[in-house]
């Protein structure tokens, strides 16, 4: 099966940069007016870019429609739970970075406990394991004990942690894992180059081939994305995020993709984003990928402001987390140890399942059966 | 760039191949493939007597500089009779390709997934470069790939019957997710229909039916090879969209204002 990069080879990347910097609006308006818009990145890139914009409600019609088709009028809820922000790793826009030397922490296999105990309490059965990227520290290993630590008490644990081979991912999935959220953070390899500046996460290739790894060993659902701020041309990042997800579709099949638009938020850096991607411009995103993806899932996590996440809901998210904690222990002890980023949306789960019913939404809390894996 | 299909490493000018059965001769049927402009023929392999003189098979009338000619399981009714087929092939000096036909089922000649599934991971593994011909069905087309067959060949409609695409949807799909060329084999009885198929972004089409029943086979192939260039060019260039209906009225973008 050839790789990610060999398919990428055979690809005009140009033409693609080309359709997402369109400006002729009638390409748009021909694209929109048909009654089967076509699939793909090309669309995704074109309804991505400056023409587009012009056609958000016409974009909004559509992929109201294509989601309650495809996805119902259910939102899907999950819980970040931050194990670690140990970091061997020097990228400049994240609280992680390693030059912040300061309030550390991993949790051990009873404070993961009393965490999970913490969101099971709260309501929640769909478990998101975060961590900083420590070789030493957050190995496989150890992200193998804290799933151990949290099978008890959710149906459903995915992972968002160092891209690892595939045999750790398969000894993770063994253990029950059944999610794998990888960000390519940016496909601009300039860029990319530019952030992280020292520690493993500099190799770009052993990053971009982590989710076709995380397929091979059998991981049943893979979140992917870039995160918005970093590339200053972030439709083409994002456009290649979709020639990744179109990848991932077509050699690695099985597995059920959803996508992150995550916009860089303040956090314990002075990094300025290059860009700054507008409410405006992430619900166009947002709509380009529902449309051009109409079958995958879309997350929209706490980074994002509450009137933002309230109007977006029917319009394409599928996966939404509440009252998020962003730091190792941030659920049982608040404000203890460094956070990666600042949350926006802090409302309670009860506030927020309260707007979702007044849109006529359905809040799904458990929607896995761990006995189908592990 | 030339938009040459390639299929295992092998370079075709032309979209469209075909069958040799049915036709009233050999002559006929040899000015068929070639108003087609076909470059792959087919064969059935039970149709030929390999202890025969030259002269009386139908592939002694087609020149392999000209054409691939490509065997076929057709008669096979389980795995094992269409690998033991495909073998025999290629010790008779057939090119190591192979259209895997498996149909049990001798009314409608519908191919078996399952059997055409095993045939086609032991026929891989020991070389051959394997074309199956299969139902519409977008999963199975994806297993086949992942054992590492050449192309899939879908099915418009049941062989023979020149009834087009009746499942269209599902190609649909299955070319949507393909990572070989789609051929779409089966059930086309006229240019319309395989110029619909190449609209639709299909490879290439198989026929065979079509032609050998025409009252005139070599105009039906000349016929077919302009359908499937048209269908091309217009896959090609971006079909113009249908109009749908009138947008819904309350505004859902309302908030970011």
């Amino acid at each position: 099966m050839i790789s990610f990069s060999e398919y990428l080879q055979g690809l005009n990347l140009e033409k693609f940069k080309e359709l997402s910097h369109c400006e002729n609006p009638a390409i748009i308006e021909s694209l929109l007016s048909s009654s089967s818009v076509p699939q793909g990145p090309e669309t995704f890139a074109l309804l991505s870019s400056p023409a587009a914009s012009g056609f958000l409600e016409k974009m909004a019609q559509k992929s109201a429609a294509l989601t309650a088709q495809r996805h119902g009028r259910v939102i899907r809820f999950y819980a970040p739970l931050y194990v670690s922000n140990e970091c061997t790793n020097t990228c400049t826009y994240c609280g992680f970075t390693m030059e912040n030397k300061i309030k550390r922490k991993s949790l051990d296999f009873t404070e993961c406990k009393q965490e999970a105990d913490f969101l099971k309490k709260r309501g929640f059965r769909h478990v998101l394991l975060v961590s900083g990227e420590h070789q030493k520290i957050v190995t496989p290993e150890y992200i193998g004990a804290m799933v151990d630590a949290c099978r008890p008490y959710f149906p459903s644990v995915s992972i968002e942690v160092a891209p690892f081979n595939q045999e750790a991912y398969k000894m993770l999935v063994e253990k029950g894992v059944d999610g794998l959220t990888l960000y390519q953070e940016t496909y601009d390899r300039e860029t990319y180059k530019a952030v992280h500046i020292r520690g493993k996460k500099k190799d770009y290739e052993w990053r971009l081939d982590a989710p076709a790894r995380g397929a091979n060993a059998k991981m049943r659902r893979i979140n992917m994305g870039v995160l918005l701020g970093l590339a200053p041309d972030y439709r083409f990042d994002s456009t290649m995020c979709a020639i990744h997800l179109d990848y991932m579709m077509k050699y690695h099949w099985r597995v059920q993709y959803s996508i992150s638009m995550p916009r860089l938020c303040s956090s314990e850096t002075d990094y300025q984003p290059a860009v700054n991607v507008s409410d405006r411009e992430l619900t166009q995103l947002m709509l380009a990928w529902r449309i051009s993806y109409p079958d995958a899932g879309i997350n929209i996590s706490t980074r994002e402001p509450s009137y933002l996440r309230d109007g977006l809901i029917g319009l394409g998210v599928t996966h939404m987390s509440a009252e998020s904690s962003t730091e190792p222990g941030g659920y049982c002890n608040p404000d203890t140890a460094l956070k990666q980023f600042n949350t926006t949306d802090h409302r309670k789960v009860d506030e927020i399942f309260n707007i979702l019913k007044l849109k006529n939404y359905e809040p799904v809390w458990k929607d896995w059966e761990a006995c189908m894996v592990g | 760039m030339n938009d040459n299909l390639v299929i295992a490493g092998k370079e075709f000018k032309s979209r469209i191949f075909v069958g040799t059965g049915k036709f009233a001769s050999n002559d006929l049927m040899l000015k068929a493939v070639e108003a087609s402009e076909s470059e792959l023929v087919t064969v059935a392999l039970r149709r030929l007597d390999l202890g025969s003189e030259r002269g009386e098979n139908i592939t002694d009338a087609l020149d392999p500089e000209k054409y691939l000619i490509l065997p076929n399981t057709s008669g096979a009714a389980d795995a094992e009779e269409a690998v033991t087929i495909a073998r025999l092939a290629h010790a008779a000096g057939m090119p190591k390709w192979v259209k895997l036909e498996i149909h049990p089922d001798p009314r409608y000649l519908l191919p078996d997934p399952i059997e055409t599934l095993k045939a086609a991971e032991i026929l891989v593994k020991e070389g051959f470069v394997v074309m199956p011909y299969i139902n519409a069905d977008p999963v199975l087309a994806k297993r086949l790939e992942e054992v590492g067959t050449a192309t899939v060949m879908p099915l418009g409609s049941p062989i023979g019957c020149n009834q087009g695409l009746k499942t269209k949807d599902m190609i649909q799909i299955i070319i949507e997710q393909a990572t070989v060329p789609v051929v779409v084999d089966a059930g086309l009885g006229a240019p319309s229909h395989a110029a619909e198929a190449m609209e639709m972004g299909a490879d290439a089409v198989l026929v065979n039916t079509a032609l050998a029943a025409a009252g005139d086979p070599a105009a039906m192939g000349k016929a077919f090879a302009d359908a499937v260039r048209a269908g091309r060019t217009a896959y090609r260039c971006g079909l113009a969209p249908k109009s749908v209906s009138a947008e819904a009225s309350s505004p859902l973008t309302s908030f970011l204002s």
